[in-house]
C-alpha cells in the first residue's frame, strides 16, 4: 500500500518534471528581434502617406496606391486551373499563412506569426532592412562560438505569448492585462493596445501605417526616451 | 481507498505509456505535388537544418565518452546553390557561406578569410565548380575557385551600388543591383562591364537572377511583382505573372530557377510556395504552402536545380517516383531550413488520369 503511493507520488513528480521542461524549452526557443528597423521617419503622424511605407510617387507604382505593395490585391476574375493539378478548388492562395490547420501551429508558438511574416517578407536583411537578427531555438552559437557576437545582437523575441503567466514566472516583466500602455491617449492595457492575441509581435512596438507613430523614430508606438517603450514592458 | 489508489495508478502507467514516443509502425505517407491519385510531378524528399539531418551518426560510446555531440546548424538560409557532392548555402544569420558535403556528412563555413573575407552576401551561383558570391558591402561579386579558395573578383563600388544576386551562364556573368535597378552583363574573363540593362522604371526593387538552358534571364522584379525574361545578351522579351493573390500571381516574389526544360520555378514569400511556369508563362503547378509541415515553407526566399546529386537523394523518393532532378528551397524561419524536393516520373501502377 505505501509503496503504491510512493510510485503515485514519484509518478506525478516525474510528470510534472517533464511538462515543466517542456514548457522551459518552448519559452526558450523564443526568436530575436533586431533593433535595427525601418528608416526612420520625420513625418508627421496620422497617416501612412508620407511615411517610410507610403510607396506612391515611385515610377512602378502608376496606379498612386499605397495598400497594394504589402497587401495583395484580390482579383476576381477566372484563371485557368493549373495545367498540372486540375483537382484544384481554390483560385486564390493563402497570404502569410493566415489561415492554417489548427493542428499544424500548436508545437511551433515561437516562431513568427501571420502578422508578422508580412513585415518579415520584405524586411529580409536584402529588399528591406533586416528587421530579424537572429532565427529561433538559440541555434546559431551551435555552429561556432566565434559568431556569438554576430548573431545574438540586440535582439528582441516576437510571437510569443506574453501573458500573466509569463510576467509571473519571468518575475521582471509587468502584467500586460493589468499594466497601462501609456501609449498617447489610451487609458487601456498592454494586452489591449499592444498584443495580438495575446502575442507580441513586430507592430507591438512599430505602427507600420503610421497612425500614432512618434514623429522622427522608426514608426515607435511610444517616444523611446528614457526607455520609456522597453520600461511599458520591463520592470526594471 | 485501495481501489481508487489503483486506478490512479493504472492511470497515471497509461498516461506514461501514451506519452512514450513511440518509431510509427508504417512509415509516413510520400508527400507528392499534385497529390495522387493525379499523375504526381515532385515529391518532398527531405529536410535539412544540421548536420544530423545528413545522417551523421553517433556511436553510443563515442556519446557515453564525449558526451552527446551539438548538431551544427543552418541559421538563416536565404540563397542556395549546388555542385556535385556539395550544397552552398548563403546563411544570412552568420553573413557566411555553409557548405554541406553530403558525402562526407558534414558541415562547414566556406573559408573566406582575406581578400576573399565576405561583408554582407546576398546571393551564391555555382557555375563549372566556381562559385560566385555577391556581396552588398563590398559591392562586388567574390569568386572562389573548385577548392572553395578566393578565386578574384568582379566589379566595384564605382560600378555596383547593392548587388544581391547573381547568375553565371558560360562567359556571361550577370548581376542584380538592387539600388541601382539595374541588370548588369560582366565577361567572365575580363571582368568588363558588357551591358547595363534597366532604364529608368524598368525594375523597382529586382532581387533576383537567374539563367535558363537556352541562355535566357530571368530577373525577379520583386516591386512589380513580374518575372522578367531577357535574351542572353539583355533584350526583354517578356514578363511572367501579375499582382495579386490568385494561382499565377505574386506578392513577395523571391528567388527563381528554370530546369534543363525551360520550366520557371518562382517562390514567393507571401504565398509561402514555388509556382511552376512553363515557357509559354502558363502555370503548370505549385507546390509548398504554409506551416511547419514536411514539405510546407516558412518565409521561403532561395531556390536552385541541382541535376548532380540526384542519385544520393533517390533515397528519400518513393520506391514509384523516379527522380529526374532536385530542387532545392530555402526556408529564412521555421524548423525546416532546407527543403529538398525531387522533381520525377510516377513509374508505378497506371493512375485514373493516364
Amino acid at each position: 500500500m505505501m509503496t503504491w503511493k510512493y510510485k503515485i507520488s514519484a509518478a506525478a513528480i516525474i510528470l510534472i518534471f517533464l511538462s515543466a521542461s517542456i514548457t522551459s524549452a518552448e519559452t526558450s526557443m523564443a526568436p530575436l528581434l533586431s533593433a535595427e528597423t525601418a528608416a526612420g521617419s520625420s513625418v508627421p503622424a496620422g497617416t501612412i502617406v508620407g511615411s517610410p511605407h507610403d510607396f506612391r510617387g515611385y515610377l512602378w507604382n502608376r496606379s498612386g496606391e499605397i495598400c497594394t505593395p504589402c497587401h495583395a490585391p484580390h482579383k476576381t476574375q477566372i484563371l485557368p486551373a493549373p495545367l498540372w493539378d486540375q483537382g484544384l478548388s481554390t483560385q486564390t492562395y493563402i497570404m502569410y499563412g493566415k489561415t492554417r490547420p489548427p493542428t499544424m501551429e500548436a508545437a511551433v508558438t515561437s516562431q513568427p506569426d501571420g502578422m508578422s511574416k508580412i513585415c518579415l517578407s520584405c524586411h529580409d536583411g536584402i529588399m528591406a532592412p533586416d528587421a530579424y537578427g537572429g532565427n529561433t531555438g538559440g541555434a546559431a552559437h551551435l555552429f561556432d562560438k566565434d559568431f556569438m557576437g554576430i548573431v545574438q545582437g540586440n535582439n528582441h523575441p516576437i510571437s510569443f505569448i506574453y501573458d500573466t503567466a509569463l510576467s509571473t514566472r519571468d518575475g521582471d516583466l509587468y502584467d500586460p492585462s493589468t499594466k497601462p500602455s501609456g501609449l498617447t491617449g489610451s487609458t487601456r492595457t498592454v494586452k489591449e493596445d499592444m498584443l495580438f492575441s495575446n502575442r507580441m509581435e513586430c507592430a507591438s512596438c512599430h505602427d507600420v501605417h503610421n497612425v500614432k507613430a512618434v514623429p522622427g523614430t522608426q514608426l515607435l508606438v511610444k517616444d523611446s526616451a528614457g526607455s520609456a517603450l522597453c520600461l511599458t514592458c520591463h520592470n526594471k | 481507498m485501495k481501489m481508487r489508489a489503483f486506478i490512479l495508478f493504472m492511470l497515471i502507467i497509461s498516461m506514461g505509456c501514451a506519452s512514450t514516443p513511440r518509431k510509427p509502425a508504417v512509415p509516413p505517407a510520400p508527400i507528392f505535388y499534385p497529390p495522387l491519385p493525379q499523375r504526381p510531378r515532385l515529391e518532398f524528399l527531405h529536410s535539412i537544418s544540421g548536420e544530423n539531418d545528413l545522417g551523421k551518426k553517433q556511436s553510443a560510446f563515442q556519446e557515453f565518452i564525449f558526451g552527446k555531440r551539438r548538431d551544427r546548424l543552418l541559421g538563416k538560409p536565404y540563397d542556395v546553390a549546388a555542385c556535385k557532392g556539395k550544397i552552398y548555402i548563403m546563411d544570412r544569420m552568420y553573413k557566411k557561406i555553409v557548405i554541406i558535403d553530403l558525402i562526407g556528412k558534414k558541415m562547414s563555413f566556406l573559408n573566406d578569410h582575406g581578400n576573399g573575407s565576405l561583408g554582407d552576401p546576398a546571393g551564391i551561383w555555382v557555375s563549372e565548380e566556381i562559385k560566385y558570391v555577391a556581396d552588398m558591402q563590398r559591392k562586388q561579386v567574390v569568386a572562389f575557385d573548385k577548392n572553395d579558395h578566393f578565386l578574384r573578383t568582379y566589379g566595384s563600388k564605382e560600378i555596383f551600388e547593392k548587388p544581391v544576386d547573381v547568375a553565371v551562364d558560360g562567359k556571361r556573368i550577370y548581376v542584380v543591383d538592387m539600388d541601382k535597378e539595374q541588370l548588369f552583363i560582366l565577361d567572365r574573363d575580363t571582368g568588363q562591364v558588357m551591358k547595363v540593362i534597366g532604364e529608368k522604371g524598368m525594375f523597382f526593387k529586382p532581387s533576383h537572377v537567374t539563367v535558363g538552358p537556352s541562355g535566357n534571364v530571368f530577373v525577379t522584379d520583386d516591386l512589380h511583382f513580374v518575372i522578367k525574361k531577357f535574351s542572353p545578351d539583355g533584350k526583354f522579351l517578356n514578363a511572367i505573372g501579375f499582382h495579386g493573390d490568385q494561382i499565377g500571381g505574386f506578392a513577395r516574389p523571391k528567388g527563381a530557377a528554370v530546369d534543363k526544360n525551360g520550366r520557371l520555378y518562382v517562390v514567393d514569400a507571401a504565398f509561402e510556395n514555388v509556382q511552376i511556369f512553363d515557357d509559354q508563362g502558363r502555370i503548370l503547378l505549385f507546390f509548398g504552402g504554409p506551416g511547419s509541415n514536411p514539405g510546407s515553407l516558412y518565409l521561403p526566399a532561395g531556390i536552385a536545380i541541382d541535376d548532380n546529386n540526384t542519385a544520393y537523394f533517390q533515397k528519400f523518393a518513393t520506391q514509384d517516383f523516379k527522380l529526374d532532378y532536385l530542387v532545392y528551397v530555402t526556408n529564412t524561419f521555421g524548423k525546416n531550413m532546407l527543403n529538398v524536393y525531387g522533381f520525377g516520373h510516377w513509374i508505378g501502377t497506371s493512375l485514373p488520369g493516364g
